[in-house]
This record gives C-alpha cells, sequence and structure tokens, in this order.
C-alpha cells in the first residue's frame, strides 16, 4: 500500500511539469513516453491524459477568443485517441525526481477559501492565486437561512467589492434558500457583476434531453404544494387549539407539541419553499426559489454561458491551467437520489427510511377540493351525507363527534405525515447539489459536496467512467477523497450531510482541512437540534487536527478552536475581518496550498 | 333457550393479507379467531375497545360493521378481504381482543387503560375502552396514542426493494396486520400498567416499551396452532432456523422495501443478497444501539432464544424415541403425530415463556427500567411462585441474557439467588392497630430474625398497620369483576374516601404513608425516597398539610396466582413515585428547584411555574410487594432517588443526598450529550425527547 501511495504523487508532478511547459513540451513527453512504450505502456496512458487536458484548455481559450470552436467535437476526439491506448500494464517505475511548477505569472500554488459569514448557509469566494496574485475568481452559492436584504447588504457589498463585480465562475449548488436567496435579497448587487460562465446540476436544466429533470422538478413542486397545504392547515390547527382552551390535561402539552412540530415544519418550510420568503405571493408554492429564479434570470439577461453538469463530467475553466472540476453528483438515477443509508456504517445517523409519501401528497394536494378522488375503498363503503336513515351511520358519526370524547379525536393527527413528506423533499433537493471535487495539477483535492446527503455520496464511488481509472485499482472518487486537502462539510456539520465510511474516512491527507457553514446564533430552530452532529464533529476536527474553521463556535461544545487556535497557523493562512459594527466577522478565509 | 356462546369466531389473517396470496402459506394464513363472548355494538365496540372507522385524510366515515347480524353471525365474521372497510375493523377487533384475554389470562386480574387526566378536581378518569382508528392517516406507521387512549393505524403505497417480492403502489393497510395489531394493543395495556415507562429517562426505557410489544405479538403466534403445526413441520421441529413464527410484520416490511418481514427475532435478510441468515448474539450491540426498536430487538432476541433453549429441552426426548435414540431425524417429513407433539411442547413452552415475561411486569420498579431490571424481574417474580425450577427455565433466561451482555446493575455475582430481588420480609401478623394478632399469638416479634431486614421496631410496626390496611383492599377487591368498579375501588383506596350513606369512610394509602412514616428513616432507606418530615431540601415539594416531602401512589393492585405445585400467592402491590428538581448549569449539577403543578385547577388557561432553564424533573420510585398471608412486606423493588450506598458508609445516618449517578445518567440522555435521539423526525418534530407527548408517533416513524 504504502508504495503505490507514494508513487502517485510522483507521476502527477511529472504530468503537471508537462501542463506548464505547455505544447511544445507536450509532443516532446509524448514521443519519449513512444519510445518507452514496450517498457511502460502505463506511462502512455498518463500522457493521453496530459494531451486532453492540454488540449481542451487550448480550445477553451480559443473559444473564448472566438467563440466559434465546438468543444463538444474536441472533446471527442480526445475520447477515442483515449480510448485505442491500452490502459492496463505494470505501473512503471518512476525515478524522476519531483519538481515544482515553473514560476509562471498564472501558475495556481494557492487557493484562498473566503467563507463569508452570512448566517447558517453558503456563501464562498476561492481565489485561485500566484502567491498574491489572482488568477482565477470562483464563487459558490450566497444564502443564509436568516436575514432580509438589510442583513445580506453589509456582507455582499464587502464580497462584491472583494472582487471587484466580476467573477470568472459561478457555481449554484442546489435550490434551497440557505444557498440561494442572497441572489434575490441583493439581486441589485448582483446585476452588475461581471460572471464569466456558470455551472449548476443537471437537475436544473430545463432542457434536459432525458427528460429526467423536467420530471424531477414536475414531482418537486407537486411535494411543495402539498407540503404548503399541509404547513397552513398545521399552523390553523395550532391556532384553533389555543383559542379552544380545553379543560382536558393534555390539551396544553398537544399544544406544545403541535407547535414544536410546526417550528420543525417551518425550519423545512423557510428551505424549501417560496411563500415563506415573505417576498412572492401565496399559491406559489410549487414554483422555484426567487433566489434560484433571480440568478437565472440574471444570467439569462448577462447572456453568460452556462453549464448543466453531470456526474463523471470532467470539466475545465479558461485561466485555472492545471485545474480539473470533477463533477461527482448529483446522481442520474432516482435511486440514489433517494437513498439512505445505514447508521453506524454510512451515517453517522440514519435518516427515514420513508418512501415516498405519495399516498399522504395526495391527499394533501385534495385537501381544499370539492370531491375527493383518492378514496382507498369503494365509495358504497363510504357513510354519505344522505344516510340518515342507516342508524349504525349514525351512531358511528355520533360517538365521534360528541362533545365529552373531543378529546380523542383524530382530525390532526394525520398532517403530520407531512413531517416526513418535508423531509423527503428536503433531502430528494439536498441531493441534487452539484458536489464538484477541484484538483489541481493531479494532486490535491477541494471538496465542494454542495448539501449532498448519503445516497448522492455512494453514487460519486459508482460513477462508471472513473470505475479503476486509479492504478492502484481503486475507483477514482475514493482517490479524490484520499486526496482531499480541503472539505467544505456538507449540510452544515448535521448528521446525514456527510458519508461516514463512503466520504470523512476516506479523507486521510495530512493536509486536511475543513470548513463549516453553521451559526447556531443564526439559524433556523429546527435544525438546532440536529446541527452539530457530535460525532462529525469530533471526527473532523481530528483529522484536520483542529484545522477545521465553524462560521461561528458559539454553543458548540468542544470546537475545534480547543484543539488548535487557528491564529496560530503560519503564513497567514487564517484570516478574518471584523464588522465594523462588532457583530462577528464578514468572513472567514483559509489558504490552501495546492502546489 | 340457547346458552350464551362462550365465544364468538371471527376469520381473520393470522399474519397479513400478503402471507395469503403465498402458496405455501394461504391455507395456515386465514384463521378464526376465537373472542370471548361480548354484547358488541356496531363499530364493533364491545367493552374494551371501540373501533371507530373514520378517515380523516378525506373526511369521510366508512360503514361499520355489525357483527351480530344473523349473516355475519352464521359465517364467523365477514370474507378475509383487503377491499372492504367492514373487514378491516373485524380484523382490529379480534386481534386486539385476543391480545388483551391472553393478557388477562397471564397477569391474573383484568387489565385497565391508563386513566385520562382532566384539569378539576376529578383529577383522574376511568376510560372504559381505547378506541382504534383503523384508517387514521397515510403513512407507514401505527401508533398508541397515551393522549387520545388511541390506536391510530394508517395504510400507505408500498414501495418494495424487489418488485417480486410485493407489488409496488399496492395499498398496504397496517390494520390487517396481527403482528402490528397486538403490537400497539401491548403499547396500550402496558402504559395502563406502568404509565411511567414512555418516559426516556434511560436508553432502555422506549425499547423496552418496544421490545415487550414485540414478545407478545410474537408468542401469540404459538397460540394459533394450524400455525405452529405448519411452521414445526416446515422447519422440521427446529425453530431456531428462518420461521414465521419468530418473524413480525411481513408485508409493512417488505412494503416499505425491506427483505422480508419487518422485524426477526432469530435472524435476518442480508441487506445486500436477501438470503436469510442467523443472528449471532453479540455483547456489543446492547452497549453500542440505542435506536428503540433496534435496541429493543435485542431484548426481543434473548428472550426468544430462552424460549427456543426451553423447548429444545423439552422436546429431547420425543426426538430421540422418534429417532430410535440417535437423535438424528430421517429425512423427509415428520410424522403427523410427531409434528403434533411437538406443536404442543412449543404451546406450552412459549405459554410459560409469555408467562414469565408478562408476570414479572408485577416486580418491575415503576420508574426507569432497564433490561437489567427486568431480568431480575423475571427471575423474582418466577422464584416466587414456582419453587421448584425442575425445567431450568431461569437459567434458559440468564443464559440468553448473558450472550448479550445485559447484565443488571449492582449485582456481586450472577446467579439465579443474586438475580432475585433480597427478599426484605418485615412484618408480622397483625390487626389493625400493628399489635401481635391475638389469633396467632404464638408469634413472637423477633428483633434480630436472621431472615429478616434489619429495621427499627416502630417502622415494622407502621409496615404492619399499611399490610392490614392493605388485607382489607384485598378483601374488598377480590370479588369485583367489573373493571370500572376496581377503578373506583382502588381509587378510594389510594386517595381515600368520605363518608356516605352506603359505605363507610376510608383513609387513603396515600395519606396512611404520610402521616406515619414521617419520623421513619428506616423506610427512607428501604424504598430509596424521602418520607422523613426533616430531610434537607432535595428539590421535593413539601405536602401542605404534613408538612412531609410530596409523592404519588400508583399501580394499587391485588395479585393471585397460582402455582403449579397448588401454592397460592396472594399479594398486594403499589408504587410509590416521588419528583425532585435538579438544575443543571454547563452541563453539571447546579442546584434543586422544587416542581410545583404546572396548572392550578381553577385557573386551568394559565401556565404555571414553569421549571428554571436547565432545570429538570428527576424520579425515584419503588415498587412494594406485601405478602397478604404472612402480612410482611417481601420486596421493596427501589429506583432511589437518595444515595444509599453513601447513606450505608456515612456516619450521619439521616443525612439524605440525591442519587447523583442516577440523576447524571438521566441528565446526558435527555439533555443531548449522549446523542439519544431515535431518528431525524423526532429531531425535526419534537420537544426534545423527554417531552413528546406521542412517543409512540415519533418512535414508529420508518
Amino acid at each position: 500500500m504504502a508504495v503505490t501511495k507514494n508513487i502517485k504523487p510522483v507521476k502527477k508532478a511529472v504530468v503537471k511539469k508537462a501542463v506548464v511547459k505547455k505544447a511544445v513540451v507536450k509532443k516532446a513527453v509524448v514521443k519519449k513516453a513512444v519510445a518507452k512504450k514496450a517498457v511502460a505502456k502505463k506511462a502512455v496512458a498518463k500522457k493521453a491524459v496530459v494531451k486532453k487536458a492540454v488540449a481542451k484548455n487550448a480550445v477553451v481559450k480559443k473559444a473564448v477568443a472566438k467563440k466559434a470552436v465546438p468543444k463538444k467535437a474536441a472533446v471527442k476526439k480526445i475520447a477515442v485517441k483515449k480510448a485505442a491506448v491500452p490502459v492496463k500494464s505494470p505501473k512503471p517505475v518512476i525515478t524522476k525526481k519531483v519538481t515544482k511548477p515553473a514560476a509562471n505569472a498564472d501558475a495556481i500554488n494557492n487557493v484562498k477559501v473566503r467563507m463569508y459569514c452570512l448566517g447558517t448557509g453558503d456563501c464562498f469566494i476561492l481565489k485561485f492565486c500566484n502567491g498574491e496574485t489572482v488568477v482565477f475568481t470562483m464563487m459558490i452559492d450566497c444564502g443564509s437561512c436568516q436575514g432580509g436584504p438589510a442583513e445580506f447588504e453589509p456582507y455582499i457589498t464587502h464580497l462584491a467589492d472583494y472582487v471587484n463585480s466580476s467573477i470568472d465562475l459561478l457555481v449554484v449548488t442546489h435550490e434551497h434558500n440557505d444557498h440561494v436567496n442572497g441572489f434575490s435579497k441583493c439581486e441589485n448587487i448582483f446585476k452588475d457583476f461581471k460572471i464569466g460562465e456558470a455551472w449548476f446540476a443537471w437537475t436544473e436544466n430545463p432542457e434536459d434531453p432525458t427528460g429526467a429533470a423536467g420530471e424531477l422538478l414536475k414531482k418537486r413542486s407537486q411535494m411543495k404544494l402539498a407540503l404548503n397545504n399541509a404547513i397552513n392547515a398545521m399552523s390553523a390547527n395550532s391556532v384553533a387549539l389555543q383559542e379552544s382552551g380545553s379543560d382536558d390535561f393534555y390539551a396544553k402539552s398537544s399544544l406544545k407539541n403541535n407547535q414544536a412540530f410546526l417550528k420543525g415544519m417551518q425550519t423545512l418550510a423557510d428551505i424549501n419553499l417560496p411563500v415563506a420568503d415573505g417576498e412572492e405571493e401565496a399559491g406559489n408554492a410549487g414554483n422555484s426559489l426567487p433566489g434560484m429564479a433571480k440568478i437565472k434570470k440574471i444570467l439569462q439577461d448577462k447572456k453568460t454561458v452556462v453549464q448543466y453538469l453531470s456526474p463523471g463530467q470532467t470539466v475545465t475553466a479558461a485561466k485555472a491551467n492545471g485545474v480539473k472540476f470533477h463533477v461527482l453528483g448529483p446522481p442520474m438515477d432516482r435511486d440514489h437520489m433517494f437513498k439512505d443509508g445505514k447508521e453506524g456504517t454510512d451515517v453517522y445517523k440514519k435518516k427515514l427510511s420513508l418512501n415516498e409519501s405519495s399516498l399522504a401528497a395526495a391527499a394533501f394536494l385534495n385537501m381544499n377540493k370539492e370531491t375527493i378522488t383518492d378514496l382507498p375503498f369503494g365509495l358504497q363503503f363510504t357513510i354519505k351525507d344522505k344516510d340518515e336513515t342507516d342508524s349504525n351511520a349514525i351512531n358511528v358519526q355520533e360517538k365521534y363527534k360528541k362533545d365529552d370524547a373531543a378529546w380523542r379525536k383524530i382530525d390532526n393527527d394525520w398532517l403530520n405525515s407531512a413531517g416526513s413528506l418535508a423531509l423527503r423533499l428536503n433531502s430528494h433537493i439536498n441531493n441534487t447539489s452539484l458536489a464538484l471535487a477541484i484538483e489541481f495539477y493531479g494532486k490535491k483535492v477541494l471538496l465542494f459536496p454542495g448539501d449532498a446527503e448519503y445516497g448522492s455520496w455512494e453514487s460519486w464511488h459508482e460513477i462508471e467512467k472513473w470505475k479503476s481509472k486509479e492504478p492502484n485499482g481503486k475507483h477514482f472518487a475514493e482517490d479524490l477523497l484520499n486526496r482531499t486537502v480541503f472539505y467544505k462539510v456538507g449540510h452544515h456539520l448535521s448528521y446525514n450531510g456527510t458519508a461516514l465510511q463512503k466520504g470523512i474516512m476516506m479523507m486521510e491527507s495530512e493536509e486536511f482541512a475543513a470548513m463549516a457553514t453553521l451559526d447556531r446564533k443564526r439559524i433556523s430552530l429546527g435544525w438546532k437540534s440536529t446541527m452539530p452532529n457530535t460525532l462529525l464533529l469530533q471526527e473532523i476536527i481530528k483529522r484536520s487536527k483542529g484545522k477545521f474553521f465553524i462560521m461561528n463556535e458559539a454553543e458548540i461544545d468542544g470546537g475545534p478552536s480547543k484543539t488548535l487556535n487557528p491564529l496560530s497557523l503560519k503564513n497567514k493562512a487564517y484570516t478574518t475581518e471584523a464588522k465594523p459594527d462588532g457583530s462577528g466577522p464578514y468572513y472567514i478565509q483559509y489558504t490552501c496550498a495546492v502546489d | 333457550m340457547i346458552k350464551k356462546p362462550p365465544f364468538r369466531k371471527l376469520r381473520g389473517y393470522a399474519f397479513d393479507p400478503s402471507l395469503s396470496l403465498r402458496m405455501d402459506t394461504a391455507n395456515i394464513n386465514d384463521i378464526v379467531y376465537r373472542i370471548p363472548w361480548e354484547e358488541l355494538t356496531p363499530g364493533p365496540s364491545g367493552e374494551y375497545v371501540e373501533v371507530i372507522d373514520y378517515d380523516p385524510t378525506v373526511n369521510k366515515f366508512y360503514l361499520p360493521v355489525n357483527l351480530d347480524e344473523p349473516f355475519a353471525l352464521v359465517q364467523d365474521g365477514l370474507d378475509p378481504s383487503e377491499g372492504d372497510p367492514r373487514f378491516h375493523q373485524q380484523m382490529v377487533y379480534a386481534a386486539s381482543m385476543l391480545t388483551i384475554k391472553n393478557f388477562e389470562k397471564a397477569l391474573g386480574r383484568k387489565i385497565l387503560w391508563a386513566c385520562q387526566r382532566v384539569l378539576d378536581e376529578r383529577y383522574e378518569l376511568y376510560v372504559p375502552k381505547i378506541r382504534i382508528y383503523p384508517h387514521a392517516m397515510r403513512e407507514p406507521n401505527a401508533y398508541y396514542s397515551p393522549v387520545k387512549k388511541a390506536l391510530l393505524f394508517g395504510y400507505f403505497s408500498a414501495a418494495p426493494v424487489d418488485e417480486t417480492l410485493s407489488m409496488p403502489d399496492s395499498l398496504v393497510f397496517t390494520c390487517l396486520s396481527h403482528d402490528i395489531i397486538a403490537h400497539e394493543t401491548t403499547h396500550a395495556i402496558l402504559d395502563g400498567i406502568h404509565s411511567n415507562y414512555n418516559e426516556a429517562t434511560n436508553v432502555d426505557m422506549l425499547a423496552f416499551h418496544e421490545a415487550f410489544s414485540d414478545i407478545i405479538a410474537l408468542f401469540q403466534h404459538f397460540t394459533f396452532p394450524q400455525v405452529l403445526e405448519h411452521q414445526i413441520a416446515k422447519t422440521r421441529g427446529d425453530l431456531t432456523t428462518q420461521n414465521l413464527l419468530g418473524q413480525l410484520a411481513q408485508q409493512f416490511g417488505t412494503a416499505i422495501g425491506n427483505y422480508g418481514s419487518l422485524r426477526d427475532a432469530i435472524g435476518k435478510a442480508d441487506p445486500e443478497t436477501g438470503v436469510w441468515k442467523l443472528n449471532q448474539p453479540s455483547a456489543s450491540d446492547y452497549k453500542r444501539v440505542t435506536e428503540p426498536h433496534a435496541r429493543g430487538s435485542i431484548l426481543v432476541a434473548a428472550v426468544f432464544e430462552a424460549f427456543t433453549s426451553i423447548y429444545k429441552s423439552r422436546i429431547g426426548d420425543l426426538m430421540r424415541i422418534a429417532s430410535g435414540g440417535t437423535g438424528i431425524l430421517q429425512q423427509g417429513a415428520l410424522p403427523p403425530d410427531l409434528v403434533k407433539r411437538l406443536a404442543s411442547e412449543a404451546a406450552k413452552a412459549a405459554g410459560h415463556v409469555l408467562n414469565m415475561c408478562i408476570r414479572a411486569l408485577d416486580y418491575c420498579p415503576p420508574v426507569d427500567l432497564n433490561f437489567g431490571d427486568y431480568l431480575r424481574a423475571i427471575i423474582t417474580a418466577d422464584v416466587d411462585l414456582i419453587s421448584d425450577d425442575n425445567r431450568d427455565y431461569r437459567l434458559a433466561f440468564i443464559d440468553a441474557f448473558r450472550r448479550r451482555g445485559i447484565y443488571p446493575e449492582g449485582i456481586k455475582t450472577l446467579s439465579i439467588d443474586s438475580l432475585k430481588f433480597p427478599l426484605l420480609n418485615i412484618g408480622y401478623l397483625a390487626d389493625k392497630e400493628g399489635n401481635i394478632s391475638q389469633s396467632n399469638s404464638s408469634v413472637t416479634v423477633k428483633q434480630n430474625d436472621p431472615e429478616e431486614y434489619i429495621i427499627g421496631k416502630d417502622t415494622r410496626q407502621l409496615l404492619a398497620i399499611i399490610n392490614g390496611f392493605l388485607r382489607d383492599y384485598g378483601d374488598a377487591i377480590k370479588y369485583v369483576s367489573d373493571r370500572e368498579e376496581i377503578f373506583n375501588i382502588t381509587r378510594d383506596y389510594i386517595g381515600g374516601k368520605k363518608e356516605t350513606d352506603t359505605s363507610a369512610e376510608i383513609l387513603g394509602l396515600h395519606q396512611r404513608i404520610k402521616m406515619k412514616f414521617l419520623n421513619s428513616p428506616d423506610f427512607d432507606k428501604v424504598t430509596g425516597l424521602v418520607f422523613t418530615k426533616d430531610a434537607d431540601d432535595l428539590g421535593i415539594r413539601k405536602s401542605k398539610r404534613y408538612g412531609g416531602p410530596a409523592f404519588q401512589i400508583i399501580n394499587l393492585r391485588l395479585v393471585s396466582r397460582v402455582g403449579p405445585e397448588g401454592n397460592q400467592i396472594n399479594e398486594v402491590i403499589f408504587s410509590i413515585v416521588q419528583k425532585s428538581g435538579v438544575v443543571y448549569k454547563d452541563g453539571k449539577f447546579d442546584s434543586f428547584y422544587t416542581p410545583e403543578p404546572s396548572f392550578d385547577i381553577k385557573e386551568p388557561d394559565k401556565e404555571l411555574n414553569p421549571p428554571p432553564p436547565g432545570g429538570f424533573e428527576f424520579k425515584g420510585g419503588c415498587t412494594l410487594i406485601f405478602d397478604l398471608d404472612t402480612q410482611k412486606l417481601k420486596y421493596a423493588i427501589s429506583k432511589p432517588l437518595i444515595d444509599l450506598d453513601k447513606l450505608e458508609v456515612s456516619d450521619k445516618k439521616d443525612k439524605l443526598d440525591i442519587n447523583m449517578k442516577r440523576v447524571d445518567a438521566q441528565y446526558k440522555i435527555q439533555h443531548g450529550t449522549d446523542d439519544m435521539h431515535f431518528n431525524e423526525f423526532a429531531l425535526y418534530f419534537g420537544d426534545g425527547a423527554n417531552k413528546i407527548a406521542e412517543p409512540f408517533a415519533f418512535l414508529h416513524q420508518h
């Protein structure tokens, strides 16, 4: 094991060198490789990769310049070439020394990951730098659980200033308010942004050729409507309970529980439903979130190039030489979209293995309708309003409606199914997160999984294209996780945002560091009980040796700063800037060496 | 004139509808339930349960079944049918009544449902019937609601992992599964006996509720003769191989995406391959698993293993006879006679095991039970009734628990003797004033009877007086069979009753204990609770009238059982629960507060006395078992509120301290440091694990 591990970076270094030296060198290398072909076929395969990357870069550059060269054609060509090269063969022994990339002006050697502290929710700026010179700027998401435009503005103004209102690449991971609502709350600031390119998950593509995205969107919209109906009914019930002032001992505890339940529902509604935003009219519950709609509109107006990415794709970006963006998720098949992990081995805590609550959803959708179409039994078995002659029928109804038995009525208990529905919707949308592994020179990896849950994590390891792609027989996804030096913790440190054996346990880099967008002072109430998951928190602290930065450590027992004072990190690896009004920092920034 | 029939026969599923679709099980799945005859009104509604078929998801009532209709009577009720709600009503009625009757048989007395709490001076009201709503929601869930005293069953569309196992999107009704009905009914029965077991004061508490309900449902399979014989024949008498008897909720299990039943006490299907494997007991499970169902299944597996070893030892001779002494049976099907004999042994063993499990409930502490305590209760209850354990039933239990690493706390060695709760035997035959009965004047009060717990003379006398009072209670209730009357008499004996034209005044048990033990530190020691008047402040509310600490008496009951040797036990059992308010700051004990009632009868709308920040209630409790024949206090089974170990070694014998070990444990469980939340659903929608009014609604989220 140890041997394979040691060899890999060496090889990558060779590749990297090749990239730096560019096209001229490339040819030479390839020739050399051909000469050696008989001895080390493997090396040839590697060269092909080099070629692909370089070629692609060239194409992209051209595309930027002329916008004429069809990208797909170029990629195809490479694919053919690659296929022609046999892959399986013993490993070559490489004795060359590792050399650092030449100090070119645009050779990226560090990434400044800046987390804006808007409250629980994601908003990241990544600056890919050579020393202090910025080569490439990337933005990932913009949202928070709490706060209106006024609260958002200082941060977003600061952000705009920081990037000079210009970003090369915008990534929007998924449609949850804590990831997108900044785009609508500070719409005007973003309108003035220069945005080079924007990436979304394939699930956001309205013209997805398979039709799968459309189907998902439709289902999502139905679920949202159902949920909205259920929440309205529950709130009405809560009010009624409060007003009834029943003399039953349990009325109070019922009311309390009802309110606790509503609180949980509200949290999920805040994240998932547009109506809760207060900016939209009621009745639009099935629509997409205002933040998502706004940013798509802005991009459309700007005629920004938008890409919808699918797992297994590897994308490059202009200017970011030597950097590959590997798309891990969202999964393409619905099995993974709805899959749960086993507690202990897969995730820290099992989530509901509840299957589609379609029947309940149908009932919620039917709630305000005159005629009900989906009875579980034939109509002849129901008691009709006219059944006044049937004494049995009357007796049963009277028994149920009797005043002194009101405490035993079950009119509203079934609404609690909305809880499962909401969780399901929530986790489904989390699993549509665009999960990216950003790889530098075939070596170090920054992992941004959005809020992907277990089903998505598992699917990464099953991407067909990447099977035994690595010389050591590992699946490429596993290899990426092994090399991860920076991890944006999924779903604000909750138990379901990070896979266990197929996730955190594979992140074994010595340089591993992590960031979590959790602020228990600014969070939806219902999340307080799930974030952070103590076991996960401790595992990340252990693996990162304390290089773990949480938006706000308040109310977190045994936070990472107890293990390591971030200010003690050398070379200004950790920086932060306090807001003048004393309400905490604008941002927390960590600089990752990637060379 | 025709006599009233002893039974009402009703057709139903032995398991659930899915087994009627399988060739090998179809003919054993349709069975006839024999329910003791009772008058029914359409619904059906009888003495214990009333079925109301209202479906709130579509806002419709379904037609109620009238089981007294001639056509229903002559053909044993309605045909099993998934499409007719009236059959659903018949099924829930039959399966729930069977569970209730089996339970009563083992318990030896009528069961009462948990009472309704009201906000006036009546305080508690009698609940004659639980309600059953067969179609109450649309989700894969069914639960007992302690608030509404009702069973709610859901229905949902199936989403099987393998489409060959069940039809995708077909409707699945939880109210058609015998196992689910028996399970939920048992929740309700257990709540009526031990109402504090809904509170998650330790990891075992909710798990116990689940496990116990599963145990009842499982062992009920053994009361269906065709099923039993069929499965014995199929497994060739080896019940440790895959069989239906040890499985629960087949249809539900496959419909929510399992490879087989929802739970299985013997083995499980491998999640990857779907192949069934025998479970291997492991001690680490009990340490690690906290989810109530998973944890509960450890207890279920232990009890089931105790059963299979008893069964094996019982059929050893039969197997030898049938195999010509070799013990190795011939290939092929077993002879029908042998199957019948094996089945009868299995039924007997199952009946005994079930009886042991149910009887043990009377020997459990009223709060904070764990699996180890339950094992001790099983052993103690059995030793009490059966002096000669010639078939080693108790060993079978101890062995099965040991193999799963379940050990009671605070015992020095593992043996029947040390597992049995210590016999106190305090008291003597006395008249109502505590004087030695004239008729038994030969009995002298020995101060240092080696068989007796050492205790002061005053306290002995007080206990004798209490015992005399309990005898009265026993006499008053002995021949009463009306459940409401049992409830009323018991309530009067606990709370007291003023004189009326027809009955004399009763000074209640509660008041007697309050008055008598004000100056008895010995009683504090016996019970682990605080009764002495001038004890230090331990966060216990003081009684306004007597100045002593407040407490609650629950579960006063008369237990009469006849052992296999014709011996009889007559005991009166009751439990005392006491609570203390403790405040935690930064994860550490800080101070006490006095928990006051959260409402005033006169102003029910106003919320009073919320606990201070970081404050929670800590409960101690003790179950006292008095022998009516010898008039002695036999056992005091305690979850002490005070620190008894410290009291033992302390110089100041009257200085009481709170039991920090238990407080800390409860704090950790209820306030998150142990991460004891049973599922995501509860995390989002609960009000903290300790305050959920509908614990089972949350718990059963699959």
